[in-house]
């Protein structure tokens, strides 16, 4: 992997995680064997497990989206992170909204990512606010050799701000990267990058390159780390009234028997 | 974003209201190649919610609407002996636009700190946006306003324990994104077709609700609350145990009509009242039926009195107090839930784009028949078409709508009835004269994330007589304040100091005769029985043509079929109806959105059997929702499930 030594990270992943939880991934589809997967991709990252910070026992879940224009190759991102492989061909499953990778953090602890995938279908639209609602962290994706994806990722974050706030109303982490740094051709430099993530507010961004399996657990390692710092920070909001319809409830006959 | 739409389709959706988006999820959901577009950017059309920016927006595009695409070129892409019809139409073109402000622009420093400080301008501004100059703050007109009035409202008082925050119209607009303002704000009957439906398709992981806390009516000039559920019967002392009988007997007999059709003999072509009237009800039980419970008016027949009057139970006590539910971020959630299904399932959307025009050719028994559809000028072909009323070519239409629907949004600093706790209530308010529609008001605060604490947003909703103004005029000024406020006067209550100042519980009993007509006189008692009416901080009011009961089908291509507008109704029934109509005609024999599997339920290769996450980002709780689903319809959960408050 020396090629991953000269991607440029900001903030740089040294510098900012030391504080955070090291944690050890549980790739349970490691093994899955895909006739396609590339050669240099199939390397999982194994953090040393640090001592379990005894307190949380539950099982925390955290939904992550994943948005940018069309063939940035979100979809890819998705497959490459959740089941290490790689398909040019790749169609989302039909009838599922999202992909989920289990992490394993410590002996007892583990955390669940649902990765939300646009689903390949909205790419010519903005997303419905379904998709969004209740997000921890967000992932920006452009191509670096294709100048509109990294000018529209200006509109995508503008979009996610506007759509979904952390509860406590600040924005919803955020991650840029700029996908398929293996191809020769660019046409983005990385000033520019610089410059967007600073203006907008991202917590951070990287070239990755999913095709090649470059930084692509290390930056989803980066920001589950700081939705896992946010998350930490805030109060749990306990019982909701939000109703979520499910089963067919009691019978109406509950007025009636009033007075008989 | 580069235009590399497939050009074949077994369905073509234009439009994202709920009836089109209902359709594009079912078709999706059976595996058809489903395309769905809208012309605006944002989901939903006239049944869109938005934030205070997006609303704004939306009124500046109402003033100055897009101009059609020049048609060119489109003749290119049609084939011999087909004809192209150029889409759209003015059907649904929003009218009689009134934006307005109550409140000052900025607020000047001192008063940002100083909650209770005295006002000492008697001219406060008041703030016109009419239909010309909504545009920019700076466009305003001010208008000075009677001194009097304004003295009035500076109030002598100060009343120190109403520490409402201080609004600005800066204030206000910093705070934009927390707003979700409906265009059709509609509630759902707890056991309505929608619940039903969102719950046997799954749909519902998608969305989450608020139960309506509670059913208000108006009552001798003064809010007062229906008692719903037992625990408000036994509660309220407004009914004298002699009247829980009535009511009860009342109901059952309305409950079990279909077993005892004796006891509505002689009353199936009188109205509701009649029957009513003859059940010796007093005067307030019988109001509580026909106007809050039947939700009916007083020309009302019998029978559909007693329909809606079980239409209303049958939906008690399944989630919360009262039959109904709301939406959490508005209305304008609904139709998106079934877009997402419909995306999910391989639909393909695309939104800021409409369908420029319909290409048909003459087919069969000289029905026109639908082949595509030019977008972009390009051709997209279509087995079937569903387009929403606006986007249909004039010609498809028999008639033009000939009703509209008057709608006021407003943003208050209150609730219309305070109470311990928030409040999300439903107000049927009667007509004058009890006859006539009524105006239904919604009122909804923070915790549906309408808007930012401190806050309410209050809908209302009725039939177009004249203008949105003029037909909602009694009700706003009966319920609301509307004159200006600079940021710094605190209120007094300048109705209550010529009348009682009598706490809501001890009010009129059964010495209430002939409530009806009498609140419009009584100009000392109209306070809703509270200290303080909210005021408003900022208004909105539009027609909208109601296109639910223009006839759809008569002129349509016969694979082409249309999707009304919102409609008066409180709830999205109509919507659910038509779906459901327009989806078993073009797939007579397909299931219609058979429950789609949850994400656990979904065994990818490779991947072991532990059980997939819900929908929700509290562990903990979703564990507790799926035992609730896996056992099913057992009662007690529902109740635990509805009984939050």
């Amino acid at each position: 992997m020396s090629e991953k030594t000269h991607l440029v990270f900001w903030p740089r992943v040294g510098e900012t995680c030391q504080n955070t939880l090291y944690w050890e991934e549980t790739c349970r589809t490691e093994n899955l064997g895909n006739p396609e997967e590339s050669d240099s991709g199939s390397e999982t990252q194994v953090y040393p497990a640090m001592e379990t910070q005894s307190k949380l026992t539950t099982q925390k879940l955290y939904k992550i989206i994943v948005i940018g224009d069309p063939t940035v190759g979100k979809t890819s991102f998705v497959q490459r992170y959740v089941q290490n492989s790689f398909n040019k061909n790749y169609k989302g499953t039909v009838g599922v909204d999202f992909a989920l990778k289990i992490v394993k953090l410590s002996e007892t602890q583990t955390v669940r990512l649902q990765l939300w995938d646009i689903a390949g279908q909205e790419r010519f639209t903005w997303m419905t606010r379904v998709y969004y609602k209740d997000c921890h962290g967000c992932v920006i994706m452009f191509d670096l050799t294709n100048k509109n994806s990294f000018i529209n990722t200006r509109k995508w974050k503008i979009d996610v701000d506007s759509k979904c706030t952390r509860p406590d109303g600040k924005p919803i982490p955020c991650i840029l990267l700029a996908n398929k740094c293996d191809l020769p051709y660019r046409q983005v430099d990385q000033m520019e990058i610089e410059d967007l993530y600073k203006e907008h507010n991202f917590i951070g961004w990287t070239e990755t390159s999913v095709k090649e399996g470059l930084m692509v657990d290390d930056s989803m390692k980066f920001l589950v780390d700081v939705v896992m710092q946010q998350d930490g920070s805030q109060e749990v909001k306990l019982l909701s009234e939000n109703l979520k319809l499910t089963g067919h409830g009691p019978t109406s006959k509950s007025y009636m028997r009033c007075f008989c | 974003m580069e235009d590399d739409l497939p050009s074949e389709y077994d369905v073509i959706v234009v439009g994202t209201g709920m009836t089109e988006s209902i359709v594009a999820a079912a078709a999706s959901r059976i595996g058809k190649r489903v395309l769905h577009l809208d012309s605006n950017e944002y989901y939903g059309g006239l049944w869109a919610s938005f934030n205070f920016e997006g609303i704004q927006k939306w009124i500046e595009d109402c003033h100055h609407p897009a101009n059609p695409q020049e048609e060119n070129v489109m003749s290119a892409v049609a084939n011999d002996g087909e004809m192209l019809i150029k889409a759209g139409n003015q059907f649904s073109t929003i009218s009689n636009i009134e934006e307005k402000w109550y409140i000052v622009e900025e607020l000047a420093d001192y008063q940002e700190g100083l909650l209770f400080s005295r006002n000492t301008q008697t001219d406060g501004g008041e703030i016109k946006g009419d239909v010309d100059n909504t545009k920019k703050e700076e466009d305003y007109e001010t208008e000075k306003h009677e001194e009097e009035e304004s003295e009035a409202g500076c109030g002598k008082d100060i009343v120190p324990h109403a520490p409402t925050q201080q609004w600005s119209q800066a204030k206000l607009k910093k705070e934009y994104r927390k707003f979700n303002l409906d265009l059709a704000p509609k509630l759902l009957f707890a056991r309505g077709s929608l619940v039903e439906l969102l719950i046997s398709s799954n749909i519902a992981r998608y969305a989450e609700f608020r139960s309506v806390t509670r059913v208000l009516t108006w009552l001798d000039g003064r809010l007062e609350s229906v008692p719903c559920s037992r625990a408000d019967v036994f509660a309220t002392r407004h009914v004298t145990v002699v009247e829980k009988r009535m009511l009860m007997k009342l109901l059952t007999a309305c409950m079990e009509y279909e077993n005892s059709s004796k006891e509505f003999e002689g009353f199936e072509d009188k109205p509701f009242l009649e029957y009513l009237k003859s059940k010796k009800l007093t005067p307030n039980l019988l109001h509580y039926v026909l106007y809050a419970i039947a939700m009916a008016t007083g020309t009302t027949p019998c029978m559909e009195g007693v329909a809606r009057t079980q239409k209303f139970l049958n939906s008690l006590g399944r989630y919360g107090n009262t039959p109904f539910l709301w939406p959490m971020y508005g209305s304008g959630e609904i139709p998106q839930c079934f877009c997402r299904l419909c995306a999910v399932f391989g639909g393909l959307y695309h939104l800021k784009r409409a369908a420029e025009a319909v290409i048909v050719s003459d087919g069969e028994d000289s029905n026109l028949t639908c082949h595509a559809i030019v977008s972009g000028g390009r051709r997209l072909n279509t087995s079937h078409l569903v387009l929403a009323v606006g986007y249909a070519p004039p010609q498809f239409l028999q008639t033009a709508p000939n009703g509209g629907v008057s709608r006021g949004i407003f943003i208050t600093d209150r609730s219309i009835l305070p109470a311990d706790k928030e409040s999300l209530t439903l107000l049927q308010f009667p007509s004058a004269d009890g006859c006539g529609e009524p105006v239904t008001v919604i009122e909804v605060g923070p915790s549906t994330n309408a808007c930012p604490p401190g806050m309410y947003v209050v809908h209302m909703t009725c039939k177009q007589k004249i203008t949105a103004r003029e037909d909602l005029q009694t009700v706003v000024q009966k319920l609301l304040h509307t004159e200006f406020s600079d940021g710094a006067m605190i209120r007094t209550n300048t109705d209550t100091q010529s009348t009682q100042t009598a706490s809501p519980n001890k009010t009129h009993s059964e010495d209430s005769e002939g409530q009806e007509g009498n609140e419009t006189e009584d100009k000392g008692k109209s306070d809703p029985g509270s200290d303080l009416k909210p005021q408003v901080l900022w208004s909105l009011f539009f027609n909208c043509p109601e296109t639910s009961d223009c006839d759809l089908t008569a002129n349509v291509p016969t694979n082409v079929f249309l999707c009304s507008g919102p409609d008066v109704d409180l709830d999205f029934e109509h919507a659910v109806k038509q779906a459901k109509e327009i989806f078993s005609k073009m797939y007579q024999d397909s299931e219609f959105l058979p429950r789609a599997p949850d994400p656990e339920e979904i065994v990818l290769e490779g991947e072991e059997s532990t059980p997939g996450p819900v929908f929700e980002g509290d562990s903990s709780e979703a564990k507790a929702d799926e035992n609730k689903s896996e056992l099913g319809d057992e009662e007690e959960k529902g109740a635990d499930d509805g009984g939050a408050e």
